[in-house]
């Protein structure tokens, strides 16, 4: 091979090749929303699912509830649970 | 703030009706991406329907007693009360609470939610919310168990 072909084979196609996978990973516009990183602020709105009422099975929906009035709420007896931090 | 939700009043609604309106240009994909929330649905509705407990989450602001504010929301969470299961994330204060009524405590004790609550913590602090929410849904159903199995002998 002559130093053309040579330069082209050896250095031309890693090179496409790179500019490829560069095109590929950074033109796309880039996310909607964004990633959540630990220790940013939260700034979205509360929301609170609840599980999905008894019906057929594999019906993709959420339901958000609404706070309800806190004065005919009662306790559940003694609670338990746990907490964590992060 | 008197209320926890706020929702977009519609072009023509009043204060009271607001909330009542069914506005097909509502795009709940703004916080957490479809697969995502279907994901979060599977967890919460399938760890419900095989343990007979109400499993709900919350992710939002837990105010400076995060405890006494996630205990309160519990009593208010629908249902029965004392079966009712309470997952409540405040990624703006790195605080997760589970809260489990007096009949969910019996069955998922407060160990297990601590193992759940350890595995969820670990999770976020990777960035991954809704996957941890999940795999500690799932621990803690799991420890939890058919309610079909408390009153059967082994068959």
């Amino acid at each position: 091979m002559n130093v053309a072909e040579t330069l082209l084979v050896f250095a031309g196609i890693p090179l496409a090749i790179i500019a490829v996978m560069a095109l590929l990973i950074f033109v796309p516009g880039g996310r909607r929303r964004p990633r959540y990183k630990s220790g940013q602020p939260w700034e979205h709105a509360p929301i609170w699912y609840e599980p999905h009422p008894d019906g057929p099975a594999g019906h993709v929906s959420h339901a958000a509830l609404e706070a309800g009035n806190p004065g005919h709420a009662s306790t559940g007896g003694p609670l338990g649970g746990a907490r964590g931090t992060w | 703030m008197t209320r926890v939700f706020d929702t977009e009043p519609h072009d023509s609604g009043t204060r009271e009706t607001s909330t009542n309106v069914i506005d097909e240009e509502i795009h709940h994909d703004h916080l957490f991406s479809y697969a995502q929330l279907a994901r979060l649905d599977e967890a919460l509705t399938m760890s419900s329907r095989e343990t007979g407990l109400r499993f709900t989450l919350y992710i939002g602001d837990l105010g400076t007693q995060t405890r006494t504010r996630a205990e309160e929301m519990h009593s208010q969470s629908g249902g029965h009360i004392a079966e009712s299961v309470l997952v409540a994330v405040s990624p703006g204060q790195r605080v997760v609470e589970v809260v489990t009524g007096a009949a969910a405590a019996r069955r998922i004790p407060d160990r297990a939610c601590a193992l759940a609550v350890l595995s969820m913590t670990g999770s976020f602090a990777a960035g991954d919310l809704v996957g941890g929410i999940v795999n500690g849904l799932r621990q803690m159903s799991d420890q939890a168990g058919h309610p079909s199995a408390l009153r059967h002998a082994h068959a």
